[in-house]
C-alpha cells in the first residue's frame, strides 16, 4: 500500500546539510503494523513527517526518493493534492498530546474541524460524528469533553482526542510518532490497546514510532531499526529479538532494563554519542560505538542485505562471528553483573 | 475572577496617586508665582491676591493637595480661569473628536497590521519578510508630526484628495466626518502599525512552529486556513497587550495631529490651555488622560484573561 523507495530527507541547517533520513527503502501492507525504533535523533520524526510532508520546508528538502501510495508518488503531489491525502487517507498523531492540540479552541471545535475537512456536512452532523468518534476512542463523557479546552483534560484523554481527530477521515494509514512517550505506564497500555482495537475495526495500517522496544514487540508485525538516518535492521519481532543481526540492535536490546535486574546489576547503556548527522563518520555509522568494530568497518558503508526471509541487516559480520563475539563479550562482562540481553524479559 | 479584578483595581491606586501628585505639582513646579503666571506680569497685587484666595494658593501645600484631590475624586475639576467654564464641561465637549479619531486610528491600525503580518508569515521564506521588517521598523521610527506634515503636503496640498484641516462631527455627517478624519487617523495608525504588525508577525512565526499547527496541517487543512484560523488566533492574544501601550501612543499622537489638522479634541484643548496658562484645565486634562490610560490598560488585562482560556483566576 505504501512503498518508500530510496527516500532522502535532508535538513539545511547552519551546521551544514543534516542527513536526517538517508536513503530509506521499506513498505507497509494493508492492515499491517510496522514499528520504527531508534535512539533520539535518529531521524524517526523527520521520516514520519516526510511521508505526508509535514516537515517545515525549508529547511527540510527531499533530494531523492519516492513515496508510492496507491499508485501516486506523494513527493510529486501539489500542495492541494497533499491536503486531500492528509487527515483523509494518511493521518498522524504526535508525541505530546497537550502541545498538539490548539490551546485556545475547545475540543469540539477542533474535532468538528477535522471531521469537516474532508466531508461535506453541516456543523450539526459533524458534531454528531464527533461525539461518536469520542465514544469510539473510549471517552466516557463525550459531550463534556467537546466543551473542554485541552488543558482541562488528562494526558490520556488528550491522546484519545488526538486519535479521534486522526481517525475522523477513516485513514488507510495512521502514523503514530511516539504516541505514548508522554504518558504514564498504565495510560500507555490503554492507548496501545485502543490503537490495536481500532486497527482491527477499521483495517488501518499503522506505522508506530517509539524508542520503547517493548511497545513494538507487542504491536508490530515488522520492526525497522533506525540509526543515524538509516535502516540498520529490519525484521519481525522474532528476528529482531531472537536473531539479532546488527550490533546496534543488540546494544539497544541490552539497554532495556530487565525485570530480573538486581541491585548489583549495572544498567547497560550504549557508550558514546549518536553521530553528528551533518558530518557522519566514514564507513559504518555505528562503527565508533560498536563493541565489535574492526578496522574493516571503516572502509565502506555496510549494505542492508537480506539474511533471512524478510530479515535485513546492515553489518559486515556474518552470523557465526557475530554470535561468538556476543558470547565473548557477555562472558567478559559477567563478573557478577550479568545482564539479560532483553530476550523475553522486556518490561511491559 | 472577581477577586482578581478587585486586586487589579486596588493595585492601580498607587499609580493614580502618584499621577495626581505630579499633576498637582505642575502649577507649583513652574517657576514664579502661579497667580502671576496666570494673570500676567502687569496684574495688580489685589487681583493676584484675589486669585490666590480663589485657588487656595495661600495655604500649606499639603492642605492644597488634599483639597484639590478631594475635589478631583468627586468629579469637580474646577473652572477654567480663561472662560470660567467648568473643566469637566470643556473635556466633555472635546471628547467626541478625540474619541472618534482614536477609534478610527485603532481600526485602521488593525486593518493594515493584520494582513501585513499574515502575508509576512505566509511568505516567510521569501524576500517579503525582510521587506516587511524594514517597513515596520520605519513605521515605528517615523515621528508622527513629520509624517503628518509630509502627508498633508502630498495628499492635501499637492494632490488635494483630502482636506487640509477641519472636523465634521460623525453624528452630523458620518461619511463626511470619516473623510475629514481619514488623514489624521491614518497618520496615527501609520505610527502604531509597525509595532502591532511586528508583534503579530513574531507571534505568528512562533505559532507556525508549534505542534498544534502541525496537527492542523495533518488534518488536511489548507495553509491559508491553518494561518488564518489557528496561527492568527494564537498570535492575536498576546498582541492585545500592546493595545494598551498603543492607546498611550495614540494619545500622545492626537495632541500633535489635532493641532496640525485643527480638530477640536482633547489634545487641542490641552495645547490651547497651555498657551493660555489655564492651569485648572491643564491639570484636569492631564489627569483625565492618565485615568483613561490606566483604565484602558486594566480593560486590556482583563480582556487578555478572557481571551486565553488557559488563564483563569478563581
Ligand atoms: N530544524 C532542524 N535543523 C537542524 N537539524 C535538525 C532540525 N530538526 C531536526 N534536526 C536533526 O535531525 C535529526 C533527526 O531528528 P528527529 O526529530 O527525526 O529525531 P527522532 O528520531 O524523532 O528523535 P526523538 O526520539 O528525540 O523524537 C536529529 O539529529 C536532529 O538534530
Ligand atoms: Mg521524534
Amino acid at each position: 500500500m505504501l512503498k518508500v523507495n530510496h527516500l532522502k530527507a535532508y535538513i539545511d541547517s547552519i551546521d551544514g546539510i543534516v542527513k536526517a533520513v538517508d536513503d530509506l527503502t521499506f513498505s507497509i501492507g494493508k492492515g499491517e503494523t510496522i514499528g520504527i525504533v531508534g535512539e533520539s535523533g535518529s531521524g524517526k520524526s523527520i521520516l514520519a513527517q516526510s511521508l505526508i510532508q509535514l516537515n517545515p520546508s525549508p529547511p527540510v528538502f527531499y533530494p531523492q526518493g519516492e513515496i508510492q501510495f496507491e499508485g501516486r508518488d506523494l513527493l510529486k503531489l501539489s500542495e492541494k493534492e497533499l491536503c486531500n491525502i492528509r487527515g483523509n487517507e494518511i493521518s498522524m498523531i504526535f508525541q505530546d498530546p497537550l502541545s498538539s492540540l490548539n490551546p485556545i479552541f475547545k475540543i469540539g471545535r477542533q474535532l468538528v474541524e477535522a471531521v469537516r475537512a474532508h466531508h461535506r456536512m453541516t456543523r450539526r452532523q459533524a458534531e454528531v460524528k464527533a461525539l461518536s468518534l469520542l465514544k469510539d476512542v473510549g471517552i466516557s463523557q463525550p459531550e463534556r469533553c467537546m466543551k473542554s479546552y485541552p488543558h482541562e483534560l488528562s494526558g490520556g484523554m488528550r491522546q484519545r482526542v488526538m486519535i479521534a481527530i486522526a481517525l475522523s477521515g477513516h485513514p488507510k494509514l495512521l502514523i503514530a510518532d511516539e504516541p505514548t512517550t508522554a504518558l504514564d505506564v498504565t495510560i500507555q497500555a490503554q492507548i496501545l490497546e485502543l490503537l490495536t482495537r481500532l486497527q482491527s475495526k477499521y483495517g488501518t495500517s499503522i506505522i508506530i514510532i517509539t524508542h520503547d522496544l517493548g511497545v513494538v514487540a507487542r504491536l508490530a508485525d515488522r520492526i525497522l531499526v533506525m540509526y543515524s538516518g538509516k535502516i540498520v535492521e529490519e525484521g519481525t519481532a522474532e528476528d529482531i529479538f531472537y536473531r539479532t543481526s546488527m550490533p546496534y540492535t543488540w546494544s539497544l536490546l541490552r539497554a532495556i532494563p530487565s525485570l530480573k535486574l538486581t541491585l548489583n546489576d549495572r544498567l547497560v547503556s550504549i557508550p558514546g554519542q549518536p553521530p553528528d548527522l551533518a558530518s557522519p563518520p566514514q564507513g559504518c555509522n555505528f562503527y565508533p560505538r560498536c563493541p565489535f568494530a574492526s578496522p574493516k568497518c571503516r572502509e565502506a558503508e555496510p549494505v542492508l542485505k537480506e539474511i533471512g526471509k524478510g530479515h535485513r541487516a546492515a553489518c559486515i559480520l556474518d552470523e557465526e562471528t557475530f554470535e561468538s563475539r556476543k558470547k565473548e563479550l557477555e562472558k567478559k562482562e559477567s563478573g557478577g553483573s550479568m545482564i539479560s540481553n532483553g530476550q523475553g524479559s522486556v518490561t511491559s | 475572577m472577581l477577586r482578581y479584578v478587585v486586586n487589579r483595581i486596588v493595585s492601580l491606586l498607587p499609580v493614580l496617586i502618584i499621577v495626581s501628585i505630579i499633576v498637582f505639582l505642575i502649577i507649583h513646579l513652574t517657576p514664579g508665582n502661579p497667580a502671576t503666571l496666570i494673570l500676567g506680569e502687569e496684574a495688580s497685587p489685589t487681583s493676584i491676591h484675589q486669585l490666590e484666595e480663589k485657588l487656595g494658593l495661600n495655604q500649606p501645600i499639603v492642605v492644597q493637595y488634599l483639597d484639590w484631590l478631594k475635589k478631583m475624586v468627586t468629579g469637580d475639576f474646577g473652572q477654567s480661569v480663561y472662560s470660567s467654564e467648568p473643566v469637566t464641561h470643556m473635556i466633555a465637549a472635546n471628547l467626541g473628536p478625540t474619541f472618534s479619531l482614536m477609534v478610527f486610528a485603532l481600526i485602521l491600525t488593525l486593518i493594515i497590521a493584520i494582513p501585513m503580518a499574515v502575508i509576512a508569515v505566509w511568505k516567510r521564506n521569501t524576500i517579503l519578510d525582510p521587506i516587511f521588517i524594514s517597513v515596520s521598523l520605519l513605521g515605528v521610527s517615523i515621528p508622527a508630526f513629520w509624517l503628518a506634515i509630509l502627508l498633508v503636503l502630498i495628499f492635501a496640498v499637492a494632490l488635494p484628495v483630502f482636506p487640509v484641516a477641519g472636523y465634521v462631527p460623525l453624528s452630523r455627517n458620518f461619511l463626511g466626518g470619516l473623510y475629514h478624519l481619514f488623514l489624521p487617523a491614518f497618520i496615527l495608525a501609520a505610527v502604531e502599525t509597525g509595532l502591532v504588525a511586528r508583534m503579530l508577525r513574531d507571534g505568528m512565526l512562533e505559532a507556525v512552529n508549534q505542534n498544534y499547527t502541525k496537527t492542523a496541517r495533518a488534518k488536511g487543512l489548507t495553509e491559508s486556513t491553518v494561518l488564518l484560523k489557528h496561527v492568527l488566533a494564537n498570535a492575536l492574544i498576546p498582541t492585545t497587550t500592546v493595545i494598551g501601550t498603543m492607546v498611550a501612543g495614540l494619545m500622545g499622537g492626537t495632541v500633535i495631529v489635532e493641532t496640525i489638522f485643527t480638530i477640536p479634541g482633547i489634545g487641542q484643548l490641552l495645547i490651547d490651555s497651555i498657551y493660555r496658562r489655564d492651569y485648572p484645565v491643564i491639570q484636569g486634562v492631564i489627569l483625565f488622560i492618565a485615568v483613561v490610560y490606566v483604565l484602558v490598560n486594566l480593560i486590556v488585562d482583563l480582556l487578555y484573561t478572557l481571551l486565553d482560556p488557559r488563564i483563569r483566576y478563581d
